[in-house]
């Protein structure tokens, strides 16, 4: 017998979830909790933990490869250094109100890579084993610097490994240089739009000719290069959201389903002018849900396929303990060892959130530098902070084996990694998160199951998504 | 249909078999191990190796270039064991097995011809990138030599990729070390139900599942590549969502899952009716099935089932799983738009044997 961990859902008879280690889970009544902790269980619970796999199916083994695999299949293991995020100017020709990264004015000097520090970061890139390289070109706006981009693609390019590029711009201008760019195949556009051009405009443009530019350009992107050139994130001020439904709409219009909402980060300037992000929690946890609620009944009603990135990708991690493919949720969630930034004065940072604590001042978060490289004890210092297994808060969470950790969140809001969990802002929304899918999974609406199957991929709606154990 | 055995003339019956590769009639180009085109028309090849002349009576006159062959002047026989344009190539290890499964498609014999040493020979000659089946009966009475095979290969071809389809009833703890060492193989091992006296009952073997169930202990913790495999008949396809459940629960290592439509020879033709469960009439317990495991994750796969007796939304899941040298088509199929992604049904399926639901798309 595996032991179970559980949580109240607060839905149904059957209201309480149990989790296994390996991040099984299944659903049942308060009396079998009660006989599961009073060592009482009948034979018919009996019968149903051998069935599902929390128990042994025979009496000969161990209860198992099966748990042990999916135990293992659940933690992230950090392959050779693949992706590297790089800060070619910290220039920029926006002046955005939270702006998240930091940057200094179009004209400033001795923002940008000189030519030494450019040589060096291709060196170190070129130093990882991995055939193909993931290049997120970040800013400032880094095609002030398209030079730069594309002499680090061609030189990478030219040690035989495959480059897959993703240039973060405001797309405020689609010069023909970054046409040409484009026209590869292998690069890409990441872009901002804030959900309506009233919001993009106060946000982010200042003026409704720009945002109008901005919005023709992603169009124009699409249009030439491919619906999968470009991707777009909404930054959402949680004091002064756009409706869900012209957030909604707009993205639609842009033809992308998938909407990955951010609020207004915490760090950078954001953190400074903006009351949203101190304060604004509860609201901005509120406006998430609304926008998720929005999508549920739009997806059913409407035939159409939204979902909000996020939530979905923790729903498949409900079910799937492979799914470690994004960085911003995983366990381990390791720091510089599979992806690093290189700053604008290379420097080298285990995340863009690190850098941009560092440039607020409180903390030194660099990792070593693109002329001596990865500096090992900072990176096995933070390496220590990356499993949430054995936090003393964590190790009490149904929720543990699907969380990940986020020690730059902790370090940025509280200047500190140890902050109790449950007053932790990545915990609050995660559980946040969690509560919201297992109150879903747990009785689904229909409108809710056509959701769910959705965001699962699955090709018809089951009768149930979790485990049942019935009394 | 193809032919995989063709009549062998002009060679004297007492030369013993031997393996070869056809080559063309380049014969600057020939190895030690190819036979060399010496003439050919439209029914019959030519053939010179080494000290032998032969020839091969072809009925199709299809091109056997490359193929890699064993000669057996005493049967007057030609088997094309490994056909250079194909992906359905399998080595029948033995005709002896110790499961006597109800639906089988190729009974056993008791009689064991040991050709360990022109499989060697055989997978030596073979296309590189190519996969290699190895079947039976049941592979793995004659363990040792099959690992030593597997080994062989896994160093000299490494190329090579091999699908051994076994019962799963007889890897020992001892064999742990060479599990995990071999990464050029999947196993194909068959589950019919997630309680042991029902899959006891189907593959006629008292003891079976617990057997079975210690060697996916083994094969999971060695890391092995597995494709687990469950033939539907009428005993166990109300069953299947359970045995979903089972998957999901005890078996998340495997690789895919193959939920099989019966294939209407051996066991299976004589006992047809007490068998076939008719997937176009009741899809419920397979679509159950496949929810349950996607839901999880866990890749599936439908094999042999024809795309028309499937509802739309699952027929992605259907593999065109007939090998091409024993699958047809029927006279509605002519007209479907799905064709050339349909697995069509197997050469020897008996008309009056069949789906109520059969129509082009």
């Amino acid at each position: 017998m595996i032991p179970l961990r559980f949580k109240d859902t607060s839905r149904g008879d059957r209201d309480l979830i149990f989790v296994d280690d390996g991040g099984q889970s299944f659903l049942a009544s308060q009396s079998f909790l009660n006989r599961y902790v009073f060592q009482n269980l009948n034979e018919n619970d009996v019968d149903f933990l051998r069935a599902e796999g929390f128990a042994g199916c025979s009496n000969t083994g161990q209860p198992s490869v099966a748990n042990a695999y999916r135990f293992a299949q659940r933690h992230h293991l950090p392959n050779t250094i693949d992706y590297f995020i790089l800060v070619p100017t910290l220039r920029c020709n926006l002046a955005c109100s939270y702006c998240q990264v930091s940057r200094v004015a179009e004209n400033a000097r001795g923002f940008d890579w000189t030519d030494q520090i450019a040589d060096d970061a291709i060196k170190l890139i070129c130093t990882t084993g991995a055939p193909t390289v993931k290049l997120e070109f970040q800013g400032g706006e880094p095609t002030l610097r398209l030079d730069l981009i594309k002499r680090v693609i061609d030189s990478v390019e030219k040690t035989g490994r495959n480059v897959e590029a993703v240039i973060c711009t405001n797309l405020g201008e689609l010069s023909s240089d970054l046409r040409t760019l484009l026209g590869r195949g292998n690069v890409y556009i990441s872009t901002s739009f804030d959900g309506s051009e009233k919001k993009h405009t106060v946000q982010r443009t200042g003026s409704a000719e720009a945002t109008a530019r901005t919005l023709k350009n992603i169009k124009d992107v699409i249009e030439n290069f491919g619906q999968s050139r470009v991707s777009a994130l909404p930054t959402i001020d949680a004091n002064s959201p756009p409706d869900p439904d012209t957030l909604i709409d707009e993205y639609l219009a842009l033809g992308m389903n998938s909407i990955y909402l951010r609020p207004i980060n915490f760090q950078g300037f954001a953190r400074k002018k903006h009351d949203a992000a101190r304060t604004g929690q509860e609201r901005w946890f509120d406006y998430y849900l609304a926008v998720v609620r929005r999508m549920i009944e739009r997806n059913f009603h409407e035939g159409k396929a939204l979902e909000e990135f996020y939530m979905a990708h923790c729903l498949r991690r409900i079910f799937r303990p492979r799914a470690n493919g994004h960085a911003d949720l995983r366990n381990p969630n390791p720091l510089g060892l599979d992806y690093f930034v290189i700053d604008h004065d290379g420097r080298l940072f285990p995340s863009d959130e690190a850098r941009m604590i560092d440039r607020t001042g409180d903390v030194d978060m660099s990792i070593g530098d693109v002329h001596s490289g990865l500096d090992g004890s900072k990176v096995l210092a933070l390496s220590e902070l990356a499993l949430n297994d054995f936090d003393p808060d964590c190790i009490h969470c149904a929720y543990q084996p699907f969380c990940g950790s986020d020690p730059i969140d902790s370090i940025s809001r509280y200047g500190r990694t140890d902050q109790p969990r449950h007053d932790q802002y990545f915990c609050q929304q995660q559980t946040m998160i969690f509560d919201f899918l297992f109150e879903m999974l747990a009785q689904p609406t229909a409108e809710q199951a056509y959701t769910l199957a959705l965001w699962l991929g699955l090709p018809a709606i089951p009768d149930t998504f979790l485990k049942v154990h019935h009394d | 249909m193809i032919e995989l055995q063709l009549p062998l003339e002009g060679i004297d019956p007492y030369v013993p078999d031997f393996v070869v590769r056809l080559a063309g009639p380049n014969h600057e180009q020939l190895s030690d191990f190819d036979a060399a085109l010496v003439a050919q028309d439209s029914a019959l090849s030519i053939y010179r190796y080494r000290e032998h002349q032969f020839v091969i009576r072809q009925q199709s006159g299809e091109d056997m270039l490359g193929d890699v062959v064993l000669v057996s002047p005493s049967s007057k026989t030609v088997h094309r064991w490994i056909r250079a344009g194909s992906q359905h190539n399998t080595l029948l290890i033995t005709e002896r097995c110790d499961q006597l499964c109800i639906m089988c498609s190729q009974p056993p014999k008791k009689t064991h011809v040991d050709q360990f040493e022109y499989f060697l020979q055989a997978c030596s000659l073979a296309p590189a990138n190519s996969t290699i089946g190895l079947s039976g009966g049941e592979p793995t009475l004659y363990k040792q030599q099959l690992f030593e095979l597997l080994l062989a290969m896994q160093s000299h071809r490494p190329s090579l990729k091999f699908h051994v389809l076994t019962n799963g009833q007889h890897f020992e703890p001892s064999d742990t070390a060479t599990l995990a060492q071999l990464r050029n193989v999947v196993w194909g091992i068959p589950l019919y139900a997630p309680d042991p006296e029902l899959h006891d009952k189907i593959v006629a073997k008292s003891g079976a599942f617990a057997r079975l169930m210690a060697s996916f202990e083994l094969l999971g913790a060695a890391g092995a590549a597995i494709e687990l495999r469950t033939v539907l008949t009428k005993h166990n396809g109300g069953v299947l969502p359970n045995l979903a459940r089972f998957v999901v629960g005890h078996l998340p290592f495997i690789d895919v899952w193959a939920i099989m439509q019966l294939e209407a020879t051996g066991f299976a033709r004589r006992a047809w009716r007490d068998l076939f469960f008719d997937n176009s009439v009741d899809f419920d317990p397979i679509k159950e099935a496949i929810l349950h495991v996607q839901t999880y994750g866990q890749d599936v796969a439908l094999y042999n089932f024809p795309l028309c007796t499937v509802p739309s939304s699952f027929r992605g899941y259907a593999a065109r799983s007939i090998s091409d040298w024993k699958n047809r088509f029927a006279k509605a199929c002519d007209l479907c738009t799905l064709k050339n992604d349909c697995c069509g049904f197997f050469e020897w399926h008996p008309d009056d044997h069949t789906y109520q639901e059969i129509r082009a798309i």
